[in-house]
């Protein structure tokens, strides 16, 4: 069932354009809108919260006509990306706030006490929000908002303003929080693994408009279009042209075995953490090169191989000191058809 | 970098923080030698000044009519100091270009403007035949200072709801609160120190007013009396003592509505600690 349907919806305001954004979301999903900062993000979430009209375009809420519909009416819960608990009331008083106007007081603490359990901050209920850390001010305004049982969680970057680890705890919450209240969620956020981590479903927004929606496996592993690609962190995006059967980059980077067949293609990708050193006799797609740059990192190792192109390898530190490389050294890789994606 | 140039540098650094320094001690000799000459003349005879009927009259009708003037400045400001600090369009920019005027006017400028009319304009004599003469009468001293503080305290209240996020308001809305509930039980509560200190401010500024209530309600003694005017008349008339008195209620007045108006204002101006830095 479609809870919520954004069609043609275009919106000026300010320094941000959103163009003829398009996009559904059906019951239970976890919706995760992925696209760089600045992009019209927040206005989008806005504009479906009905805090601003849109210039153009409607809004449905299980198919009700809701863009002219005050914010008030809609009972969807909006978490910032710094919460906005309100000041000037207790930790208990912000949750009730909301409770107090959908539910009579009683059944309304009796909710608060099940949901403050959950979420592990019934100690916090008399503190104010200004003494509390990131990660507790995170909770509370999840609690403040999924105790009026919203019809849509609508969260705004709500983890980019915590420290790495509380991050991580609060995405495995908010993973929780989505199966155990079987709450349909849409999330934005700039964080390529934080939408890894938690979407049942992706759209990449990317200078105002919506350039790719559908499961997280597909937008992931099959960009439709360039801009997709790079902004997903694709290490290789080569172009290139189909040729006889084969995908030409050069007179080097010839790929013998395109797994698809089609004349208007003109790139090809693959994830550096996919090439293969070495080369098995009679596997597809093999190359030999020279390393031009070696670089070092916390977890791996990138390679760049001069191909006429730059070709990105990552290798695992292990990996690494198997094989004895410094610049300059010749080397043989494969890529397996099956990680080849063609835009 | 030679020590020559350093120690040209250590000279000029210094001559420059002596300067800066010097030009703050200057000032704050002149105003509290001032200030304290008039407290100095005025306390002597304070308190036999303060049993006169015509203090106690200024005194009694500065209040009633400062009270009653900064009470209508809030009633004005709240609502548009909110709309101005919400509503970015062609039509609040003209308000707020309008209630500069007033801001940037000499209040006597005002005053006259005001006596025109309400003096001579048959809207002015419609008014007063309704009740509501505001020439040479007590409500024109009400109606003076309003005039005068009205745009002064817009713009504090503006200030004090722009520091209320527009985000908040969101959330209490998609909490199900309209755009009222949520302006009173989100937005004034946020914004309450801001609106404190400017009713603080505009109350004191009330009770200082002078050029536009004596051009509009004169100045006739224990008629439209208030303490600036009993002031300005006892110096005129050589009464010395009495006018002292008056200039001693204003001045302690005004400190002390001063220093409540910063207390309140940012909660730092006063006694800022963020400015530190390498002085």
């Amino acid at each position: 069932m479609v809870v919520l349907k954004v069609a043609n919806v275009s919106k000026r305001l300010g320094d941000f354009t959103i163009n003829n954004i398009n996009l559904e979301v059906d019951r239970g999903q976890y919706f995760v809108i992925l696209g760089p900062s600045g992009t019209g993000k927040t206005v989008l979430l806005e504009i479906i919260a009905g805090f601003h009209h849109p210039d153009k375009g409607r809004v449905y809420l299980f198919d009700k006509d809701i863009t002219r519909l005050p914010a008030e009416a809609r009972k969807m819960g909006f978490v910032y990306q710094d919460y906005m608990l309100f000041p000037h009331m207790t930790v208990k008083d912000n949750i009730l706030f909301g409770a107090k106007k959908c539910f009579p007081l009683s059944d309304a603490l009796d909710k608060m006490m099940r949901l403050v359990d959950i979420l592990g901050i019934g100690h916090l209920l008399d503190r104010f929000p200004l003494t509390l850390s990131g990660g507790e001010q995170q909770r509370v305004a999840l609690a403040r908002v999924l105790i009026i049982e919203p019809t849509i969680l609508l969260l705004d970057e709500p983890l980019s303003s915590l420290d790495p680890n509380s991050k991580e705890t609060l995405q495995m919450e908010l993973k929780r929080i989505h199966e155990k209240f079987d709450t349909t969620i849409l999330h934005i956020t700039h964080d390529f693994n934080e939408a890894m981590s938690l979407a049942t479903h992706v759209g990449v927004m990317i200078d105002g408009t919506l350039a790719q929606t559908g499961t997280a496996d597909e937008v992931f592993s099959h960009p439709n279009n360039l801009d997709v690609a790079s902004f997903l962190g694709i290490e290789n995006i080569i172009p290139g042209q189909y040729v006889d059967g084969t995908f030409k980059c050069n007179e080097k980077l010839i790929f013998p075995a395109p797994p698809v067949n089609n004349q208007n293609l003109s790139y090809i990708y693959f994830l550096s953490k996919d090439v293969r050193l070495g080369c098995q006799p009679g596997s597809s797609n093999c190359f030999h090169g020279v390393v031009a740059g070696i670089s070092f990192q916390k977890d791996f190792v990138n390679l760049s191989i001069d191909m006429g192109h730059q070709v990105k390898i990552k290798l695992s530190h292990r990996e690494f000191n198997d094989y004895p490389l410094t610049c300059g050294s010749n080397i043989d890789f494969h890529i397996p058809a099956s990680s080849l994606g063609f835009i | 970098m030679t020590s020559k140039d350093s120690f040209y540098n250590s000279a000029v650094n210094g001559a420059f923080r002596f300067g800066n320094f010097f030009m703050g001690i200057l000032l704050v000799i002149l105003i509290t030698a001032s200030i304290s000459l008039v407290i100095i003349r005025g306390v002597p005879d304070f308190k036999t000044s303060l049993q006169s009927a015509e203090i106690i009259f200024a005194i009694k009708l500065s209040i009633y009519t400062s009270i009653i003037s900064t009470f209508l400045c809030i009633l004005m400001a709240i609502p548009i100091g909110y709309y101005l600090a919400r509503v970015n369009s062609r039509f609040s920019f003209l308000i707020n270009t309008v209630l500069d005027i007033p801001l940037a006017l000499p209040p006597i400028v005002s005053g006259v403007a005001l006596l025109l009319l309400f003096g001579t304009t048959q809207f002015g004599h419609n008014l007063a035949r309704m009740g509501l003469e505001f020439v040479f009468t007590v409500k024109g001293i009400i109606l003076a200072q309003f005039f005068v503080n009205v745009p002064y305290m817009i713009k504090v209240v503006y200030t004090a709801f722009s520091s209320v996020s527009t985000r908040m308001e969101f959330v209490a809305r998609s909490l199900g609160y309209n755009q009222l509930e949520t302006f009173v039980k989100i937005t004034l509560p946020l914004a309450k120190n801001g609106i404190m200190a400017a009713i603080i401010i505009t109350w004191a500024k009330a009770l200082g007013e002078f050029g536009a209530a004596l051009m509009l309600a004169g100045a006739t003694r224990l008629k439209t009396e208030t303490l600036p005017l009993s002031l300005f008349l006892n110096m005129s008339t050589g009464e010395l003592s009495l006018a002292m008195a008056a200039a001693t209620i204003l001045i302690v007045i005004s400190v002390v509505s001063l220093l409540v108006f910063e207390a309140l204002g940012s909660g730092a101006t006063v006694l800022d600690r963020g400015k530190d830095g390498v002085w």
